[in-house]
């Protein structure tokens, strides 16, 4: 009976949106369940961003650790959101710009891989091929494809974030796609030959 | 293909590629990807790269540690992590509290041993062992050195005149040193270093490698020098449970209490009457074993010890110390040494990487400094029985608990092995593990340092 209850309790979120579960979390303040069940379908997304940003593993970890707080914190606060995983990003970034206003150059960057559980090797590898590419990208480009392809935003919200036009956006993620497809040409040939 | 029917297939591909592609501008482009074979590859490998992408961020789940410090730092449970993540940030966070804990409940266990060993055991064999006789044969006689005994002072027990002559009989008080070998369960003054005979027959002093005689223990006897010279039983079975019996005030049994072969070993002593016994010498009856551990002559008691630490640093540091002292990662050690046990005072130096990162003044910040810092740590190290198949290295674990420069607290766990290539010298290996815990903006953090050790001893 009491599994039954908390069951029920675990399942409430399971057809609400982002931004019903981030109300709820708001209005109840703090409800830890509508914390969990935010944090379970956005933490992926907004780890591979504070990633794509940051690349040294403890920084992007503080990054993606301050995000989750803060938006916490600003569903305690009543806070209004729209859009509950923009708002995530939005918040690492601005964290991330001021790292890097404030960054004393005293310490090398350190590049580690992004970590995908049971991932097999071959899209492992294809995905590093990919974050290599997107080094070679200008920074603009590469957060546009990264918050396009990686955490899968709407142009528009994309566009309210970087505060440039939805247009310019599209500009952006298309000429990256085009830049990183001519890079990994000869590899995606190799593999699409292996597969057949 | 003219430039502007390019710019727009373009755009369709990567509108479709989007899901945006309207219904009436798919007829366009599938004309497109129908008569255009470049077109259809370039379709393939952006749909790839796409596909690729999104499988990425629906998989880049953070690491448990990081999903444990977000939910810490608020102050929730995590009911719905998996049980092994569970289980491992519960680990995480507790290892240093069960480690230390652990330590402690060793070393404690290690000290009530000892203890027991010392003081308990004793009666417990007086209690439910048989009596056994002595076999003279097996007794050895040994000099024992000065320093094994201290002269506390004497007192006159009685004072014979006869023939206008007086013999003087005094309470000599002596302390028998800590520091005995454990195979040596009894031992016996017999003489003096003349041989002046002692009235101490059957008086044992030492049994099972602790001494009977503490420094409020006296005995009686001729106006002697200091005693040089014991009789000492080897083998546990020559014990006879009479040791524990009382002792006559001057200093015969009273009852069975153990002789040596005086005619073999040791000259007669003469006996005093115990009618003419002026001094007290209860202390006599109260033979309190001195607890504590098993020493031994055979290993010198101060050794002096330098060592070197090659160790790294959790969390992993990214810059260097600023000074480079000629002592850094070096440890100097007093020890006083057991037949197992040693106890000492190190002192040392060693960098410790710190970290911060969090809120400061509304700004996310972080800091990184490598703090070379002195340290100085009481330390306890026990010494396995040697290995004869491995020529004598000795097995060893060890602890230490102190504190830096700066008064924060440090503990040390270490096991190696040590080589005695002479009995002066000593030779270790091993690994180390030390935990520094410092403070920042009213926050306890710790920095953790674990490597291998190698050093040498001096003992004298």
């Amino acid at each position: 009976m009491k599994n039954d209850a908390r069951h029920k309790k675990e399942q409430r979120f399971d057809n609400l949106s982002d931004v019903e579960v981030y109300d709820i979390l708001r209005r109840d303040r703090a409800n830890e369940g509508a914390f969990r069940e935010l944090y379970t379908r956005l933490s992926g997304r907004i780890n591979a961003y504070c990633r794509c940003v940051a690349w040294r593993r403890e920084e992007s970890d503080d990054l993606f650790q301050e995000a989750f707080t803060r938006l916490y914190e600003s569903a305690i606060e009543g806070r209004e959101v729209k859009n509950v995983a923009g708002y995530l990003i939005k918040i690492a970034r601005n964290l991330w710009l001021n790292i890097q206003r404030h960054r004393r150059p005293t310490v090398d960057i350190e590049h580690s891989g992004l970590a995908l559980h049971d991932t097999p090797h071959e899209q492992t590898e294809m995905l590093n091929l990919i974050q290599m590419a997107m080094e070679l990208l200008s920074e603009d480009q590469r957060e546009a494809f990264f918050l396009r392809e990686f955490a899968d935003m709407p142009y528009e919200e994309i566009a309210s974030l970087l505060g440039i036009s939805s247009g310019n956006v599209r500009i952006r993620v298309s000429r990256a796609r085009e830049r990183i497809r001519k890079i990994l040409e000869p590899y995606i040939i190799e593999f699409q030959t292996s597969k057949l | 293909m003219n430039e502007n029917m390019y710019q727009s297939a373009d755009e369709l591909l990567h509108t479709y590629i989007d899901g945006e592609l309207s219904s009436d501008l798919e007829q366009q482009f599938f004309s497109l990807l129908a008569t255009d074979s470049d077109y259809r590859l370039r379709l393939r490998q952006l749909r790839l790269i796409r596909k690729r992408t999104l499988t990425f961020a629906s998989q880049a789940a953070p690491s448990s540690a990081l999903t444990a410090r977000v939910f810490q730092q608020l102050g929730l449970s995590e009911q719905r992590e998996r049980n092994s993540t569970v289980i491992a940030t519960k680990w995480h966070t507790a290892w240093t509290p069960l480690a230390s804990a652990a330590s402690a409940a060793f070393i404690t266990a290690v000290i009530l041993l000892n203890l027991q060993h010392s003081t308990l055991s004793p009666m417990v064999d007086h209690a439910e062992a048989p009596a056994r006789t002595y076999d003279f044969r097996t007794i050895e006689r040994v000099a024992l050195p000065s320093s094994e005994f201290a002269h506390l002072g004497t007192d006159v027990l009685h004072e014979n005149t006869a023939d206008h002559q007086t013999t003087s009989t005094h309470l000599l008080s002596v302390a028998v040193a800590k520091r005995m070998p454990s195979d040596i369960v009894a031992a016996q003054l017999l003489s003096t270093a003349d041989d002046t005979p002692l009235a101490t027959d059957g008086l044992p002093l030492v049994a099972d490698g602790a001494p009977l005689l503490t420094d409020d223990a006296s005995f009686a006897a001729d106006d002697a020098p200091l005693v040089v010279e014991a009789a000492i039983i080897k083998d546990e079975s020559l014990l006879d449970t009479a040791e524990q019996e009382e002792f006559a005030v001057d200093g015969t049994p009273d009852k069975e209490t153990p002789h040596f072969d005086a005619g073999r070993v040791a000259p007669q002593s003469p006996q005093i009457p115990a009618e003419r016994n002026t001094g007290s010498v209860a202390a006599l009856d109260s033979r309190i074993y001195a607890g504590g551990f098993h020493f031994g002559p055979q290993t010198q008691a101060l050794s002096f010890e330098v060592r070197g630490v090659t160790a790294k640093s959790f969390p992993h540091s990214t810059i260097s110390t600023k000074s480079d002292p000629w002592m850094e990662n070096m440890a100097v050690a007093v020890y006083y040494n057991g037949e197992h046990s040693d106890v000492g005072i190190e002192y040392g130096n060693e960098a410790f990487s710190q970290h911060y990162h969090g809120l400061e003044n509304g700004r996310f910040v972080r800091y990184e400094q490598n703090l070379l810092t002195s340290w100085l740590v009481g330390t306890f190290r026990y010494r396995v029985t040697p290995v004869r198949m491995l020529g004598g290295i000795e097995p060893y674990v060890s602890a230490a608990s102190g504190i830096t420069f700066e008064a924060w607290p440090l503990m040390r766990f270490g096991a190696g092995i040590m080589y005695m290539p002479d009995t002066r010298v000593r030779f270790h290996l091993g690994f180390d593990a030390t935990i520094l815990a410092y403070p920042h903006q009213n926050t306890w953090f710790t920095s953790k340092r674990a490597g291998a050790t190698y050093g040498i001893s001096v003992l004298f």
